[in-house]
């Protein structure tokens, strides 16, 4: 027989346990800094094709620098205007070197990525669609799995076609918990959003497949980007080989707002630069053949974010703000 | 004055001592090994011996008898002070008494020791005859007071330390309250290693002692790889049932209280309590220190009833396991 004092033990024991068993501790959690669900902490993998169009590059390496995110890749792809890949990369690889160079520091070579756009299958079901294992997507495959917690998810800033996300995506599904896509992508329509021009119309089928089973993020703030640099202010430019490459890179940047493939690395990066979002859903299919990739379509419930506007001058002002604080140079 | 407190004790002796108490009479009679230790001026060991074997009616002391009693003359800045102390089988202390220091005849000294060490090994003959089933001898039964310990206004510590459980002759039955403090590592209770602080208090007896406590954690802190976190701390109730032997306790051990959870790092950080129940083993040793005092090194290890888990981001970034321990050093003083 249990000794009375024993049995009274363990009562008591398993009064408490069957209130107490199992507790949960909240101990709070991180929230976004801005309107969008990623902010300046979580990593970056900057993925685009020309260097000289904008200043995505520019703005990626001194957020990275002063207080943005970490910059944990650049891939470097071909599609339309930008079809020639080694021209691409060694453009890219010219703005690495003179980031470095000037003493910025967590800044990765590039790395090319060689794929066709993807192509819609008969079925139209995105899982029978034949993935082309570019380097871009097994690179974002890797990152994702080193750098993004459930917490803090691996934003993948686009300025180009979508087909190496889209990619990855087919290869392991399971990403779609890894990754936000952040791209500067397609222009606001009387609905939401179309997934068109720029960079929408270069590969439709893989903004179908990104809109539908990703996290995505549209962003169609543009603004005229030849303010970030105009020729009166060249002379501000710091006397380093950023500030050269800048300097020589300033005639050939586009004077055309949807050419500002930053909007991208700044929503993602720049939190008080995304002013206006909506949430919008994709339909998640085109049509064979289509130009163009699906309509985003304003809903309270959507899936998917919309940024409407950015404050392009305080961008502006933070571009400038980081090219000439020293201690951007010396981390 | 110490000359009157050794009369009051050589008064006390004789009355507490048969008069002429006769020597265990069935099997063999009880004897103990002697060892005297004193000034060249004192009386010698064969003084001793004989004022003992007067006292008993036989002679006690035997070199290869299981018990030892090492009675000790010491010179000190006032005086002389006398104590003894026995000493079990296995070599470890049992009981030991002092007289008072100031005292400057030794033959006076020496004469109350004899006297006292008679009642006292009159008292473990009778104890051994009981435990095996004997009758008290004459002398037990003429005198009652026989199975009372020794006057205690003789800086008696007849009764074994509090520690030690272990009765020598006298009082074993007698509740003995003790107080302390002690500090321990805990592993297992917090992400990290934790300093634990804790104070205590109980009563011991024969072989059973009973301890009621509270105790503190330091704030432990877990991290994620993004610099958020959390900070736990510990406040904790606890209650030890021990049986003792020897200078050892082995004791059931019961812990509740309260978990403090503070986010640390996170843009909204919370500060949730919860509850913890642990039920687990400690074994501890004490160690004499003075009369008083003892310094018990000892080590726990507990079960956790309740494994609390805490979150951020609704995420699990640590749970309590199912096992954890501690290892540390209590210190007290018993109240005799």
């Amino acid at each position: 027989m249990t000794p009375r004092p024993f049995r009274t033990v363990l009562t008591a024991s398993a009064c408490f346990c069957a209130v107490a068993c199992g507790q949960t501790l909240d101990a709070g959690a991180t929230r976004p800094h801005g309107l969008l669900p990623v902010d300046e902490r979580n990593p970056v993998v900057l993925m685009n094709d020309g260097w000289s169009d904008n200043w995505a590059g520019e703005y990626a390496v001194l957020l990275a620098n002063g207080g943005g995110p970490k910059l944990a890749g650049i891939v470097v792809n071909a599609a339309g205007t930008w079809s020639d890949l080694d021209e691409n990369v060694t453009g890219w690889r010219a703005l690495v070197a003179a980031a470095r160079e000037s003493g910025l520091s967590g800044i990765p070579d590039p790395i090319a990525s060689i794929s066709d756009k993807l192509v819609r299958p008969a079925s139209g079901v995105i899982e029978d669609t034949l993935p082309n294992r570019s380097e871009g997507a097994l690179f974002i495959l890797r990152v994702s799995s080193e750098l993004s917690r459930p917490y803090r998810p691996l934003v993948v800033a686009t300025g180009g076609r979508l087909t190496d996300v889209a990619d990855a995506y087919l290869i392991e599904p399971a990403l779609a918990e890894r990754i936000v896509v952040v791209s500067s992508l397609g222009e606001l329509s009387q609905s939401g959003a179309a997934m068109g021009v720029p960079n929408g119309e270069m590969d439709p089928w893989a903004d179908a497949i990104v809109s539908a089973r990703l996290r995505y993020v549209q962003v169609n703030a543009y603004y005229d980007q030849l303010t970030e640099v105009p020729a009166s202010r060249l002379g501000e430019l710091p006397s380093n080989a950023l500030g050269a490459f800048i300097a020589a890179k300033q005639p050939q940047v586009y004077d055309l707002d949807v050419a500002a493939d930053q909007v991208a690395v700044l929503a993602a990066g720049f939190p008080a630069f995304v002013t206006a979002v909506t949430r919008v859903s994709g339909d998640g299919s085109v049509s064979p053949g289509a130009t163009e990739g699906p309509e985003l379509t304003a809903s309270r419930e959507g899936p998917a974010w919309l940024v409407t506007e950015g404050a392009s001058a305080l961008a502006v002002g933070h571009f400038w703000e980081l090219l000439l604080d020293r201690r951007t140079y010396a981390r | 004055m110490p000359t009157a407190r050794l009369r009051l004790l050589v008064c006390l002796a004789c009355i507490a001592a048969p008069a002429q108490a006769e020597a265990p009479t069935e099997a063999q009679p009880f004897t103990v090994a002697l060892e005297y230790t004193a000034p060249a001026t004192c009386p010698s060991d064969g003084d001793l011996r004989s004022v003992v074997a007067r006292r008993l009616g036989y002679e006690p002391f035997r070199e290869d008898a299981s018990e030892r009693v090492l009675v000790i003359v010491i010179p000190t800045a006032s005086g002389i002070e006398g104590r003894f102390q026995w000493l079990g089988s296995t070599g470890h202390a049992s009981g030991e008494q002092s007289f008072p220091a100031g005292q400057r005849d030794c033959a006076e000294l020496v004469r109350t020791m004899g006297l006292a060490l008679a009642v006292q090994i009159h008292l473990l003959a009778t104890e051994t005859e009981t435990s095996a089933g004997l009758p008290p001898t004459a002398g037990d039964a003429a005198s009652p007071t026989a199975a009372k310990p020794p006057p205690s206004n003789a800086s008696s510590s007849l009764a074994p330390a509090p520690a030690e459980g272990a009765a020598r002759p006298s009082n074993s039955a007698k509740l003995l309250p003790f107080v302390g403090a002690g500090v321990a590592a805990g592993l297992g209770v917090a992400p990290t290693v934790v300093p634990l602080v804790r104070v205590f208090g109980g009563v011991a007896w024969s072989h059973v002692t009973l301890e009621l406590g509270g105790e503190l954690s330091t704030r432990s802190v877990g991290e994620r790889d993004d610099g958020g976190g959390f900070a736990q701390q510990l406040m904790l109730a606890s209650f030890a049932g021990c049986g003792t032997y020897a200078r050892a306790s082995a004791c059931a051990l019961a812990k509740v209280g309260a978990v403090r959870v503070s986010g640390r790092g996170v843009d909204e950080p919370r500060s949730p309590d919860g509850v913890a129940v642990e039920l687990g083993l400690r074994l501890d040793y004490r160690q004499p220190l003075g009369a008083w005092g003892f310094v018990a090194p000892k080590a726990s290890v507990l079960g956790n009833l309740n494994r609390w888990t805490i979150t951020l981001d609704d995420l699990s970034v640590w749970q309590a396991p199912a096992v954890g321990a501690d290892v540390g050093v209590d210190v007290g003083v018993v109240f005799q």
